[in-house]
């Protein structure tokens, strides 16, 4: 073996993968906003939804793959480590990304929450159809806590627009303000079933 | 490399510690163990009582270190009480000859090995000879008990080197105990089950002893409590592992508990003799201070909640009563891995007729959770003390977050539904029905005793709304469908401390067995 400093070089490569994993995460405003839970001991977990369902889950796997060249290392400073970290995070966490999704239309499925828009471009009145089948929660002012929608980068102008035609054009409002109606109505409900009863 | 560790102990050990790791090697070559003094002064010579393999009472006096001239003339009349008295214990007729060891860890010098043959041969007749049992032939014994069951593969001598320089100050590691006893035993491997798993739970006990003596050395009974504890947990996982009959286990976990027993009634007497309770640096003690005090608490409580359900008549604590109820106020929170402390102190304070001021403490804590759940919430049950502190200092980072569930709350408030606090609980039902309520059940169920098990499923779910009363009344009183092991409830006594050194493994069953156990007593009582 030949002299080395371990605990340093651990130290200094922790602080880089901590580094680069919180900006990978910063550019990734939906994987940022979602709760880290680490499931400290077991193999799966179940998971009893209010509606009754029981979900048995195994644990799924996301991992990437780093190597590095020995020959290269010389010349190679930290930069080029910090690089190449970022881009196996950006790898791994593109793959829990995609776990994600999986996760979601899975449960979408078996919720009947799922709306398709069968090839059609992407309208205000679709939009409104998948809020429909939503559940809404409200704040304590009243208003409603919309669900975060998450869009490929292509449709980004197409979503302004209609943004932009949910708040001005009458028909849609309306539409808007109806289901908002309902939704608040069904929130009010869910929130006077949290009690014990007889 | 073992005979030198052994050795090394031997030396160390004080007779105190000695006890245990002594008794096991008795139950090794076939004795039964009946009495082993836990502390203070022994009984008519006799640290030890056992009956031999043939059935004959034995008296044994343990003694730390060589053994000269002086000493030798300081214990004469200790030696003439264990000569000439017989042991008193319900187990042994009246009139049964019995046999007298001294033992020493050290070695006799020449001059008392030359006074013992003197004294032996002026014994009248009707009375035992003074056999001796010293430093080179019980350093042998020992590292024949350990035979194979010694961790021979680098990881785990690592895990033994590691544990052997805890710092015994501080709290033990108990991942590490865990990860070195399930080798040792062996829990992971059932091929080697046919090695005798009974004798690898006695090269335990020893191994145990001898990691154990930093926190011995440093009088640091709490520590000592948390590392039997782990021990104790382990064998019951062993012996609902391989179907152990109870004789091949339960001899060397009642030694365990014993030791368990002593490092209490210690600690009770240390606090006794204390005008504060700061310890270490005092200049950031404040750090630590309010949880030591919950941590005191929650051990000593359930200590005297183990000695209510075994039937003792003082299980009562003084110094709980006297030093550290009243600083209730003092105690702090340090994460659901405290709440087993509260819950043990508020069944405490329930058994001694103050079941009201019970509730209210329970209450509190389960708000507590409640509200702190909708906002950051609190490190789960699998941060310790000092990893809780550490974050709130912010010198560590948690890699998760904490927001929105709980771990402990359904226990809580099925605890309350016992005791018919339905207008308590119908006040938090709306809070509490937003908390995903978190529970984790080991696969197969024997490894309840580890610390972590690989196999297992952590289940998750919501108070139901609306909820009925009834229907909650029947399933918090109801057998729960994922019981402990058979093993755990076989000796729920045990049970308050386990959850107190384990907080991961509350779960409403786990209460749910001690609730009943404790119902029952009184009932009885």
């Amino acid at each position: 073996m030949l002299p080395d400093i371990p605990r340093t070089k651990e130290e200094v490569f922790l602080l880089l993968q901590q580094a680069t994993a919180e900006a990978a995460k910063n550019a990734r405003p939906l994987l940022k906003s979602i709760q880290v839970e680490i499931v400290h001991e077991g193999h799966e977990t179940t998971t009893r939804t209010t509606d009754g369902h029981v979900q048995r889950r195994g644990m799924k796997k996301a991992e990437t793959r780093l190597t590095v060249d020995l020959t290269k290392v010389p010349s190679q400073g930290l930069e080029t480590t910090a690089r190449m970290l970022r881009e196996a995070t950006d790898r791994l966490q593109d793959a829990q990304a995609k776990l994600l999704f999986e996760e979601v239309e899975r449960a979408t499925k078996l919720a009947g929450t799922v709306v398709s828009a069968q090839g059609t471009p992407l309208s205000a009145n679709l939009l409104l159809d998948a809020l429909e089948r939503m559940e809404i929660d409200f704040d304590d002012d009243g208003n409603p806590i919309y669900p975060t929608l998450v869009i490929s980068p292509a449709l980004e102008k197409q979503v302004t627009l209609l943004s932009e035609q949910m708040e001005n054009d009458p028909a849609v409002q309306s539409r808007h303000d109806a289901i908002m109606v309902r939704k608040k109505a069904e929130w009010f409900d869910r929130e006077n079933n949290r009690k014990l009863v007889d | 490399m073992i005979e030198r560790i052994t050795e090394n102990w031997l030396t160390k050990a004080s007779e105190r510690e000695f006890g245990t790791a002594f008794c096991q090697l008795l139950l090794s070559r076939g004795f039964r163990v009946l009495h082993l003094t836990r502390h203070g002064p022994t009984e008519h010579g006799k640290d030890v009582i056992a009956l031999d393999p043939k059935g004959l009472p034995t008296g044994f006096q343990l003694k730390a270190g060589d053994i000269d001239q002086n000493r030798w003339r300081r214990m004469y009349g200790e030696i003439e009480d264990l000569i000439r008295l017989r042991p008193n214990h319900p187990s042994i007729a009246g009139n049964q000859r019995h046999r007298a060891f001294l033992v020493a860890t050290g070695q006799l010098k020449e001059e008392v090995r030359l006074a013992i043959s003197d004294y032996n041969r002026g014994i009248p007749r009707g009375y035992p000879r003074l056999e001796t049992w010293v430093g080179g032939e019980l350093l042998k014994d020992c590292v024949d008990l350990h035979g194979q069951f010694l961790p021979r593969d680098v990881p785990n001598f690592g895990r033994f080197l590691d544990l052997l320089r805890m710092d015994g100050r501080d709290l033990p590691d108990l991942k590490l105990v865990s990860e070195f006893l399930t080798e040792v035993l062996p829990l992971e491997d059932s091929s080697l089950r046919d090695r005798g798993v009974t004798r690898a739970i006695g090269s335990g006990a020893l191994l145990v002893s001898y990691i154990s003596h930093a926190h011995e050395d440093r009088e640091n009974h709490v520590g000592l409590v948390q590392i039997w504890v782990a021990y104790a947990a382990h064998v019951l996982a062993s012996a609902q592992r391989y179907n152990l009959p109870d004789n091949e286990w339960l001899p060397s976990f009642m030694l365990a508990w014993n030791a368990i027993g002593r490092a209490c009634d210690i600690l009770a007497e240390e606090l006794a003799g204390r005008s504060h309770l700061v310890q270490g640096n005092a200049f950031v003690d404040s750090l630590a201070y309010g949880s030591r005090i919950t941590l005191l608490t929650g051990v000593l409580a359930a200590y005297a909640l183990s000695q209510f359900l075994m039937g003792e008549d003082n299980w009562a604590n003084s110094s709980l009563d006297r030093i550290l109820a009243p600083r209730v106020s003092e105690m702090q929170f340090w994460g659901e891995g405290s709440v087993p402390c509260l819950l043990a102190f508020a069944w405490y304070i329930e058994l001694c007729g103050d079941s009201g001021r019970a509730v209210a403490l329970v209450d509190g804590c389960a708000r507590s959770l409640t509200k702190a759940a909708q906002v950051g919430g609190h490190p789960n049950p699998y941060y310790g003390l000092e990893q809780c502190l550490r974050y709130n200092l912010g010198l560590d980072h948690p890699q998760e977050g904490f927001r929105g569930y709980s771990y402990t709350l359904c226990s809580l408030m099925h605890w309350l539904a016992r005791r018919l606090c339905r207008d308590r609980l119908a006040t938090m039902w709306r809070d509490a029905s937003h908390v995903r309520l978190a529970e984790f059940i080991p696969r197969p169920l024997w490894r309840t005793g580890l610390w972590r098990s690989p196999m297992g499923n952590t289940c998750y779910g919501f108070l139901d709304t609306p909820q009925s009363w009834k229907e909650l009344l029947a399933r918090a009183q109801a057998i729960p469908k994922s019981r402990l092991p058979h093993a755990f409830r076989l000796v729920q006594w045990f049970l308050p401390l386990f959850l107190v050194v384990y907080p991961h493994r509350m779960r409403p069953a786990a209460v749910w067995e001690i609730d009943t156990a404790l119902g029952l007593r009184k009932h009885l009582a």
